[in-house]
């Protein structure tokens, strides 16, 4: 594949805001999950971001102003992301860098709010809610481009919660085939009723913290992210020293889909290991040089039996990995990007997460997944995703020197 | 870049089926837009068959159709399947339901809610691992995601299959965002020349000020300029009519240029 390179990334979460303050969150170990207090009644505990209302948002953009772009526009103005944007279309020209963005439910808060002011069911809504810049799903890509003064290809994929793991094999795409010579990547995804009444209504929510990989787990806590990187060539030009926020190198990515079911993943495990199977023959590793894995571990019966199962088959019991929604909660679509600053985190500080809340891992599971915290060497780390209607991503990130 | 055409699929009001949408293009049968007949897909097992939307129809009959035609075997195609609305009548439900005092989601309607539904029924049709990408971008879904599918079969050195589709939404969200009728077209892409047609894709800087859509029939241009998968009916239109067309589409600040080149014998 193109060799492509991470040269500025950062993301929030209820982890922190950036990449210190998400390090500290792991090392120090915080308690970062809180009762469901974002609706009544509420659901089991989230993974909320703070300080989203009181963000400033910028005025001359005020017509995206929703909860999902404000997340956003507090991670583009985080580790320094913006400024480093700048160097990129000074060199490559602002046309040429593409914006490609995953969200599952973009701004539809908004329109959640427009519908309970209604005066009665089925009352038109007013003109005046801004459907096209909050709920639709082009609103996230265009707030950026109009953010960073970026006029490139913008894209939006919705694949549920493998959204912006996704969006790298679509940016990677747009690169190879040259219609454009970068790509910020990334994706949002926000608090809103319909995902925390839904996943409740499917009674996948636990009732306490979730504990991913845990003999007890019991569901999910959903959380809200956002997150970007700047992809681009490895030679596409000059580099400076540090990246901002972190850097990466993207060895190899692998899609695939379970044709099995909308809703359960397929217990065998077979789709999502032919993700991490692509993945690791794009970066021509064996599976043996894979030295952490950021499990999807969502804290579901289904998802976590499937994804050990799906891992064992390549894996064996020899390659460490831990979900780390136990911080965040799962946030959905974003929960690709926010975890590839994990996966960045763990090579850096040659530190390997562990799923923070869980005390027994089940039984059944054959893979070695981590209830401490290990030191250990870190140089391939594979990052997976998975969503409602079978879609699997998988991605595999090296150090950038 | 350049990739050839390979099946075509295509239903909406009034078009049910490559072969009827043709010959209304050709001039040789009127366009009735108060007719829309979706059977249940024959590629979707009975379970799926009945939980399947009328908008996880539109698009998975238009797949169907198209690989029917290229005689490939859809179970080996990635796919890039692209809407601007998604499923509006599972949206404006649920919406209805978290504004109702008990607040309670349907959980089916929940989970096909998703945007990538159709793409995952039609993988979970056909026992498929390929994967599938689920686009949109509002007005300017076409381009992006006519150039993504190219941009992938290219990348991958694959055919792929694309496939679009839009319906209106109803109830109160269907009064800001109005779409005119069902409208869904796929087609199976090779980044090779075929024996069929090719298109020319290239992305342009700045706006495009042309109509594409003048030389279509009325109901047709109608549909074209209220539904956003329909923008696609001035290329069906000059494939059907067997002539070479160059015509431009928005995207952002930029627009996509399509120049359609049939195969000469």
């Amino acid at each position: 594949m193109t060799d492509l390179i991470i040269t500025a990334g950062t993301a929030i979460s209820a982890m922190g805001r950036g990449v210190d303050s998400t390090r500290a969150c792991i090392l120090e170990q915080h308690q970062t999950l809180q009762p469901d207090t974002f609706q009544s009644p509420g659901h089991g505990y989230i993974g909320r971001v703070a300080g989203v209302e009181a963000h400033p948002f910028p005025a001359a953009l005020s017509q995206f102003d929703c909860r999902n772009n404000r997340l956003a526009d507090m991670a583009l103005t985080t580790d320094g992301f913006m400024e480093a944007t700048l160097e990129a279309k000074a060199h490559y020209g602002h046309h040429r860098i593409a914006v490609i963005m995953g969200t599952s439910t973009s701004g539809i808060l908004t329109t959640e709010e427009a519908y309970a002011a209604r005066p009665y069911e089925d009352a038109p809504l007013p003109p005046g809610v801004p459907y096209e810049n909050t709920q639709d799903l082009s609103s996230l890509p265009r707030y950026v481009a109009a953010r960073l003064n970026i006029t490139g290809p913008t894209l939006t994929i919705s694949n549920a919660c493998a959204s912006s793991t996704r969006a790298f094999v679509d940016a990677a795409h747009l690169i190879a085939s040259g219609l454009c010579d970068a790509a910020i990547v990334g994706g949002a995804d926000s608090l809103c009723r319909m995902t925390l009444q839904g996943f409740a209504s499917l009674g996948l929510v636990s009732a306490s913290p979730t504990r991913p990989c845990d003999a007890e787990r019991s569901g999910i806590s959903i959380g809200e992210a956002a997150g970007f990187v700047l992809l681009e060539r490895s030679n596409g030009r000059p580099r400076s020293a540090k990246p901002a926020g972190y850097g990466l190198r993207l060895l190899g990515y692998g899609a695939s889909s379970d044709g099995h079911h909308m809703s359960s993943p397929d217990p065998t495990g077979s789709g999502a290991a032919h993700a991490m199977k692509k993945a690791l023959d794009r970066a021509g590793l064996a599976p043996e040089a894979i030295d952490y894995i950021n499990m999807h571990g969502t804290g579901t019966q289904a998802n976590d039996q499937m994804e050990d199962r799906a891992m064992a088959s390549l894996f064996g019991s020899s390659v460490p990995c831990s979900s780390t929604k136990g911080w965040s909660g799962h946030t959905l679509g974003a929960s690709g990007i926010l975890e590839s600053m994990i996966c960045a985190i763990a090579i850096q500080d040659q530190y390997l997460p562990h799923c923070m809340n869980s005390r027994m891992v089940d039984p059944l599971f054959q893979s070695d997944i981590l209830l401490e915290p290990r030191h250990g060497t870190l140089n391939y780390v594979m990052n997976n995703s998975f969503g409602f209607g079978g879609t699997n991503s998988s991605l595999i990130f090296g150090p950038l020197t | 870049m350049i990739i050839s055409i390979n099946g075509i699929g295509c239903w909406g009001e009034g078009l049910h089926g490559w072969r009827e949408t043709k010959a209304i293009l050709q001039g040789e049968a009127q366009h009735d837009r108060t007719s829309l007949k979706l059977p249940p897909p024959e590629s979707l097992p009975a379970n799926e068959r009945r939980r399947a939307s009328q908008v996880i129809r539109l698009a998975i009959l238009c797949a169907e159709e198209a690989c029917q035609q290229a005689g490939c075997h859809a179970g080996e195609l990635p796919a890039i399947f692209a809407s601007s609305n998604g499923d509006g009548y599972i949206i404006n439900r649920i919406l209805n339901s978290l504004a109702s005092p008990a607040g309670a989601v349907s959980p089916s309607l929940f989970h096909n809610s998703v945007h990538n539904a159709p793409a995952g029924y039609w993988m979970i049709s056909h026992k498929s691992h390929q994967p599938a990408v689920s686009l949109g971008l509002y007005d300017e879904t076409l381009s992006a995601a006519l150039l993504k599918a190219a941009a992938e079969a290219y990348a991958e050195e694959k055919p792929v299959l694309f496939c679009i589709y839009d319906a209106p939404i109803p109830g109160s969200l269907g009064a800001i965002r109005r779409t005119g009728s069902s409208f869904g077209c796929a087609f199976i892409l090779t980044p090779a020349p075929g024996p069929m047609c090719q298109l020319a894709l290239s992305l342009k800087e700045g706006q495009c000020a042309d109509d594409p859509f003048t030389s279509l029939p009325e109901s047709l241009a109608d549909m074209a300029r209220h539904n956003p998968a329909a923008q696609i009916l001035p290329l069906l239109q000059a494939i059907a009519q067997g002539q070479d067309h160059s015509f431009s589409l928005p995207y952002g600040a930029n627009h996509l240029t399509i120049d359609l080149t049939h195969a000469h014998p």
